[in-house]
């Protein structure tokens, strides 16, 4: 059952289903494939161009992970400003976008971030034939399992919030949840006992790479150069304005830069000689061999964090807690990894002859409410998209329409009045540490 | 995983520790005289750099004991570690 | 077909005294000790061993240990299942019960082969262009049933798991030449040493290649280097053990298997290495060549096909050809020549290949210099290939001259690729040696060094050499400065190498670069045309390198191919980031003694379960695994839970599937209650409710 609620917001969720203007070329299909089949798929045409960058641009985003050709994205379509470039130091969505365990949800508590997180769950739902590319997005249940008359407790608390704000949720008990993953420990013996669970069924999982390209290729088609290979080496400034960037392919300037870089916002604001009230932590994931579909649902243990799901390849994905240490160092540790594997197999004994095929690690921006950071810099001419923490992913598409409006107005977006760096000082923290899933 | 020194028990494995943060932190005082933007730079604001950094880490499951580390958030490399009421190690490029 | 006709009447390191039955896909079959699961199929002529992952094609045997792509199997069944294993790396035993993954009812005939059919619909990253109609839901309940490979276990794994500490002034990584004579230099000079191999016997490529050390064969010197190792008081020796990770500060993380001995012995044990100095001896990989239908079974590296021939002495097939850019693979069609088979030709890209081509032309043996593969004839099975002469430089054909040789086995090589995949988990940087055609170490850091093949020196007289003075810079940097005597000699062998990733190209014929997940050459051509250019994008849109062999046979070619096809050298184009693990390792060895897992109050009412068989110790188990912290906390959480019961959340629930109101009013009175009903065992209770709900 579908509990939809229409907030105020009704107007963005219509603008979204306006296709994408595109030539017949550039759209997808099985038909175009079959076409293409038939000349061996040697007129595809490039699913993004290598500009050269030119001096000038309206606006400039550092990042060309999800929420930088996000942003990028709905600049040029909601706001009609296209004279954009995205730059990004490596290759597009090979930070976090590449790097995190595809979820996409918007259980969260408070009504900003649930309004906001469900809002960027909405645009998930009608992305792929948004842009013209399938982000393969399942909708297949986010289940949160609970194992103690407490965290029942807290699950009672959490489906409240959400009904309140409009946001699909619904309790389940012990034998629902058993319905819904069969191989749970159900023995009495359970570290873990099972006692019940919250399902967003309109939870699930997205293809995270197809995110960043679907949304680099509409971008594109658009008119927004999206430069790769392109790292910022400083800041050029004029007087105590911010005019532009000094990157490895040249200077670029624009009157508005956009920071969408997550774990290392706090290396650019340095550059730009501000702070964050940033942490940057490695977040790890893993995932396993491919099996057949043995995992219906994304499920998480209140109990110990770890969260897993099964890729649409037959992998199972895992992710648990963050290392306890500040680190840019992109890889796997092994101390986590066992917490997360002793986790997981408490709760799913049947796992552990599964094997672990990789194993990385993404750098997170972890602010301490756990709420996103869409704001003007301190210095003025940047503007922040930061703060995502370990729920970046789910959150690109809205982040995407909100810091677009930002840039393009000057005000921030409705949805994001709550997102400020001010609130640092003034005390009006979203404190969604619970809801974000993770220990931070 | 790491393998920490801890300048009273030696070099241990990273499980044993906790991180405490950056370091220096200055307390802003008197409480009355404090602005807010300056309770929140020293509540929130951090340096975060990729690079060398001193940190405070506990010796939770061995000493008890805070001590200092100097350590390269982009590599993990450990430079030195000193004790809590010596000088702050200086950081070496 | 007669048991074991492939095999030779003699030789090989197989016990032919022990015959082991096994089953494959529910036929029953024949080997000996000391086979593993890939050459007793091989001598029993199972020709398609398994299916590739996208298009069911047909696929043989390819490698002979972790890198094989193609013959993935699962073993056991109910709580013994074991999916994803590798044929080659499954140790036979009596009783073994193995089967075909992805594919219905066997490889052999299995149903979803008619798919090859539409392999034009489905090019790389296909699935991001359509599907989207009327919704990607849709679709994917199918694309999912027809992903995955193994069926995972749905009963709790009953073996048990051990977790093991060392520390060590020298940690040897690989038991090969270069790893024996590292581990014999540190332990000469007095180090604390861990050898470290994951095969079942120590030698590495020496089990199969033939080579004279110390004056002597060989295997000899590898026993008489074991019998020292393990005569000295500071070295542990590690069989059946793989070095999966290596982490932070010279930590590195190693899986041991054990031997089969008996049902509740340690499966498998995971060690933390702590290690002040690490050699990394790890070999190399034979590569192959992509050029069109390179994928027919009988299609195999020249390496595995002399493994096969001299380990096991079960024959790769009748008539062989081979095709080569390097001297290697001359020795492997000596040893196939001297063992009864056929070599047809050797097909050499090189146009002039020095002295191993005379010393084969002289032993007998055709060699065609300057030709190239064009197309392997056969579908289900290899039955000959058409070769073409090259051009200088083997980028072009020089004429349409096509010569066809018959053969139902192809042995390739183009070749060799060194495994580096823990030097640069660690950061360790590589670069292009064009004359060697690898990725090699770029320089040692400052407490890993790698040495032999995996440093790029394939010649064994460089193996040697290399990794004695590796262990012994190694154990003198930990201040073991003992003599370490003289360093062991080998017969100089060539190993000379030209780069060569694939024949020129054919429109029309697919080449296969990532045999597992069917990336072709053209999936490759069509990331460059939709201008994905990095590596890592091309890896992700068309899969290479992703499938579970971890790309150890393709990311080589996929670089280079990447590299040719946007026109930049390959040390432009770099590798892509390296990511643990450099072998897939069990979850359940990782969790064995982490700090969720059951504290030792459990593991002692677990042993008094033993002796008690009664309720009273099964409420122990029960309660100890739940409460860790002991028998304050069990107290509390029974007056939390007993004492105020949640009513009001049971009354929240939807109706029609409220939970009996008892269950949670008074969780552990109802649960004793069930259990006393059920039995006395806990143990036997435990399965009970398993086997009910599964």
């Amino acid at each position: 059952m579908r509990r939809l609620w229409l907030p105020n917001y009704t107007y963005v969720y219509t603008m979204t289903h306006i296709r994408t203007e595109q030539s017949a070329a550039m759209r997808f299909s099985a038909l175009a494939l079959a076409r293409n089949a038939a000349s061996f798929h040697e007129n595809w045409p490039q699913l993004w161009r290598s500009p050269t960058p030119q001096s000038r641009y309206d606006v400039i985003i550092v990042g060309g992970g999800g929420h930088g050709l996000a942003t990028a994205y709905y600049l040029a379509k909601e706001h009609g400003i296209s004279k954009v470039a995205v730059i990004e130091r490596g290759w597009l969505g090979g930070g976090n976008t590449g790097r995190n365990t595809t979820v996409v949800r918007s259980n969260y508590f408070y009504p900003e971030s649930a309004h906001f997180y469900d809002f960027a769950l909405r645009l998930y739902e009608g992305l792929s034939r948004e842009l013209g590319f399938n982000v393969m997005l399942s909708q297949r249940g986010m289940l949160t399992i609970g194992h103690s008359a407490h965290h029942l407790e807290l699950l009672a608390r959490w489906v409240n919030a959400l009904q309140l704000n409009g946001v699909d949720g619904e309790l389940l008990n012990a034998d629902q949840v058993r319905e819904w993953l069969p191989l749970l420990n159900n023995s009495a013996a359970a570290r873990y006992p099972l006692r019940g669970g919250l399902l967003q069924r309109r939870g699930g999982i997205a293809r995270h790479d197809a995110v960043a390209w679907g949304y680099a290729r509409a971008a594109d088609a658009l008119g927004v150069d999206v430069i790769q290979n392109c790292e910022v080496l400083g800041f050029i400034r004029d007087g105590e304005r911010i005019v532009g960037v000094e990157t490895t392919q040249g200077q670029l300037r624009a009157p508005k830069i956009a920071l969408a870089v997550a774990g290392h916002s706090s290396v650019l604001a340095a550059k730009a000689g501000f702070r964050l009230p940033v942490t940057s932590y490695a977040l790890q994931a893993f995932v396993t061999e491919p099996v057949k579909p043995v995992l219906s649902c994304v499920a998480l243990s209140m109990a110990t964090g770890v969260y897993l799901s099964q890729s649409d390849k037959g992998e199972l994905v895992v992710g648990g807690g963050l290392d306890l240490y500040p680190s840019y160092a992109q890889r796997g540790n092994l101390p986590t990894l066992q917490g997360v594997v002793a986790g997981l197999l408490e709760l799913f004994p049947c796992f552990s002859r599964l094997r672990l095929l990789r194993q990385w690690a993404g750098i997170v921006d972890v602010v301490h409410d756990s709420t996103p950071i869409i704001d003007k810099a301190p210095v003025s001419g940047i503007y922040l998209n930061c703060g995502w923490g370990t729920g970046g992913f789910k959150a690109i598409p809205g982040g995407g329409f909100v810091f677009a409006h930002l840039l393009a107005t000057d005000r921030p977006h409705k949805l994001a009045e709550g997102f400020t760096l001010k609130r640092f000082a003034s005390g009006a923290l979203i404190d969604e540490a619970a809801a974000a899933g993770i220990s931070h | 995983m790491l393998r920490i020194p801890c300048p009273w028990c030696g070099p241990r494995d990273e499980p044993e520790f906790r991180w405490g943060g950056e370091v220096p932190l200055v307390r802003p005082g008197p409480p009355q005289a404090v602005t807010e933007s300056a309770w929140a730079e020293y509540l929130f604001m951090r340096d975060n750099p990729k690079g060398l950094v001193r940190e405070r880490w506990l010796h939770t499951l061995g000493c008890r004991q805070w001590f200092i580390v100097v350590r390269n958030t982009a590599t993990h490399e450990i430079q030195a570690t000193s004790a809590l009421g010596d000088p702050l190690p200086e950081i070496r490029p | 077909m007669s048991a074991n006709a492939w095999r030779l009447d003699s030789g090989g390191r197989i016990d032919r005294t022990q015959r082991l039955s096994f089953r494959f896909d529910g036929s029953a079959y024949q080997g000996f000790a000391g086979d593993t699961l890939a050459s007793a199929l091989l001598a029993n002529g199972v020709r398609i061993a398994g299916r590739s992952f996208k298009l069911h094609r047909p696929r043989g045997l390819f490698g002979s240990w972790c890198e094989e792509p193609n013959t993935i199997v699962q073993i056991g069944r109910g709580a013994d299942l074991v999916p994803n294993l590798k044929a080659t790396q499954v140790e036979l035993f009596d009783g073994l019960d193995a089967r075909s993954v992805n594919c219905w009812p066997s490889a052999r005939l299995d149903v979803f082969a008619p798919l090859q059919l539409l392999a034009g619909l489905m090019p790389a990253g296909f699935y991001y262009k359509t599907f989207m109609w009327p919704n990607w839901h849709w679709f994917e309940p199918l694309v999912r049933r027809a992903a995955g490979l193994g069926v995972a276990p749905t009963l709790p794994d009953p073996d048990r798991y051990e977790e093991r500490y060392e520390h060590c002034d020298v940690l040897v990584i690989g038991g090969g030449p270069a790893g024996l004579a590292a581990a014999l230099a540190a332990t000469r000079a007095g180090a604390r040493i861990v050898l470290v191999d994951d095969r079942p016997v120590l030698g590495g490529a020496l089990q199969w290649e033939e080579h004279i050390i110390d004056g002597q064969p060989a295997l000899h010197w590898v026993s008489a280097v074991e019998s020292e190792l393990r005569a000295a008081a500071r070295t542990r020796v590690l069989q059946r053990t793989t070095a999966f990770g290596c982490y932070d500060h010279n930590l590195v993380a190693l899986c041991e298997r054990s031997e089969r001995t008996s049902p509740t012995a340690v499966r498998e044990r995971l060690w933390h290495v702590r290690a002040a100095q690490v050699v990394l001896a790890t070999g190399a990989i034979e590569r192959p060549v992509v050029f069109p239908n390179n994928d027919v079974p009988g299609v195999m590296l020249a390496s595995a096909a002399m493994n096969y021939a001299v380990q096991y002495a079960v024959r790769p097939g009748q008539r062989a050809v081979f095709v080569t850019s390097c001297d290697s693979a001359y020795d492997a069609a000596e040893a196939l020549r001297a063992r009864g088979i056929t070599v047809v030709a050797i097909v050499d890209v090189r146009g002039e290949p020095g002295d191993s081509a005379t010393s084969a032309a002289r032993a007998g043996i055709p060699v065609m210099a300057g030709y190239g593969p064009a197309r392997v004839h056969g579908a289900r099975v290899t039955r000959g290939i058409e070769v073409r002469p090259l051009e200088q430089g083997a980028k072009s054909w020089r004429s349409d001259h096509v010569q066809r040789l018959d053969c139902d086995v192809l042995c390739v090589s183009g070749g060799w690729t060194p495994s580096v995949h823990l030097f640069s988990q660690v950061g360790g940087r590589l670069r292009y040696a064009p004359e060697r055609a690898a990725l090699v170490p770029a320089a040692d850091l400052s407490t890993i060094r790698c040495a032999g093949s995996a440093s790029g020196s394939f010649a064994v007289q460089d193996c040697l050499s290399e990794g004695f003075a590796a262990g012994r810079e190694a154990a003198h940097l930990t201040g073991a400065a003992a003599e370490c005597g003289v360093t062991p000699a080998a017969l100089a062998k060539h190993a000379g190498v030209a780069p060569f990733w694939a024949s020129p190209r054919d429109r029309r014929r697919k080449a296969w670069v990532d045999l597992q997940n069917d990336v072709t050459r053209g999936d490759l051509e069509l990331a460059v045309r939709e201008n994905l250019h990095s590596i890592e994008h091309v890896k992700r849109y068309t899969t290479a390198g992703m499938a579970v062999d971890q790309g150890k046979t393709s990311n080589m070619n996929a670089l280079a191919l990447l590299a040719e096809l946007t026109g930049r050298r390959i040390p432009d184009v770099g590798t892509t980031d390296p990511r643990n693990v450099s072998r897939p390792a069990r979850w359940s060895v990782l969790s064995s003694a982490a700090p969720h897992a059951p504290r030792p109050l459990a593991h002692r009412a677990r042993r008094r379960v033993g002796r008690l068989r009664g309720l009273e110790a099964s409420r122990l188990v029960r309660c100890a695994r739940r409460f860790p912290g002991g028998a304050r906390q069990i107290r509390e959480a029974r007056r939390a839970d007993c004492g105020k019961p949640f009513r009001w959340f049971a009354a929240r629930q939807n109706r029609s599937t409220r939970p009996r109101r008892s269950r949670f009013s008074k969780p552990h009175v109802l649960q004793q209650h069930a259990h006393s009903r059920r039995g006395p065992s806990p143990l036997r209770h435990h399965a009970q409710r398993a086997r009910d709900h599964y």
